[in-house]
């Protein structure tokens, strides 16, 4: 309606920022970052760490990605989009 | 009743790879499989692999293409690969919708054959296409 009061969203950021860094994140985060390193046939590292949210990594040998495409091939089968950031 | 439409997924890998033939001066060689037989020493070879994506079925296709170049040392290599990156974001080639958000160009030694290789991935996007409902022939 034209006359009614606009409502008034606010986001509280320190509750957001607790999400972000809570346990519910972190398992989410690790458990993409264990599907994606269980599909590497070769050597792979994952690591965990947090940025202002929860964070996970997983690295492959340069010269499995070049020649085998270790990493963009695991993304893909677990589902995954690659996209370069 | 009547046969239901079928569609088939293109092969964005060949295409590209048979593009990128047309564009590479002999002894340099563009295929999607690396020959057995490359040897370091031997005039570079480029290759295009498809990891794998996703379909929109039956209108698109969405994966990563793979391109790798194996060359006898690590500037031959590089040289091939950013041409190709070069190339693939410039052209529009038949058969592929869109080549977009490729990855920075990487290297490693092929501890198989002990070339240089330099590799970067790509997205391709390709539409699939309405085919007439046949037999497989092998």
């Amino acid at each position: 309606m034209a006359n009614s009061p606009r409502p008034k969203v606010s986001i509280n950021r320190k509750t957001v920022a607790k999400l972000l860094m809570g346990k519910g994140i972190y398992d989410a985060v690790n458990q993409i970052t264990d599907t994606i390193a269980a599909k590497i046939p070769g050597e792979a590292h994952t690591s965990r760490y947090s940025t202002d949210r929860r964070a996970g990594s997983v690295t492959v040998p340069t010269e499995d990605q070049a020649r085998d495409g270790a990493l963009t091939r695991a993304c893909a089968a677990a589902g995954l989009e690659f996209k370069p950031s | 009743m009547t046969t239901p439409q079928h569609y088939e997924p293109p092969t964005p890998d060949r295409i590209v790879a048979d593009y990128v033939a047309t564009m590479v001066n002999a002894p340099a060689v563009a295929g999607v499989a690396l020959d057995p037989e490359w040897k370091r020493g031997g005039p570079p070879a480029l290759v295009v692999f498809d990891d794998g994506g996703t379909y929109t079925w039956p209108i698109l296709l969405t994966t990563r293409l793979r391109v790798t170049v194996w060359g006898s040392d690590r500037s031959t290599a590089r040289g091939m690969a950013s041409w190709a990156l070069g190339l693939l974001m410039a052209q529009t080639i038949p058969g592929i919708a869109k080549l977009d958000q490729p990855t920075t160009i990487i290297d490693a030694v092929d501890s198989k054959n002990n070339g240089n290789m330099a590799s970067f991935t790509i997205r391709a996007r390709a539409r699939i296409v309405p085919v007439t409902h046949a037999p497989y022939v092998p």
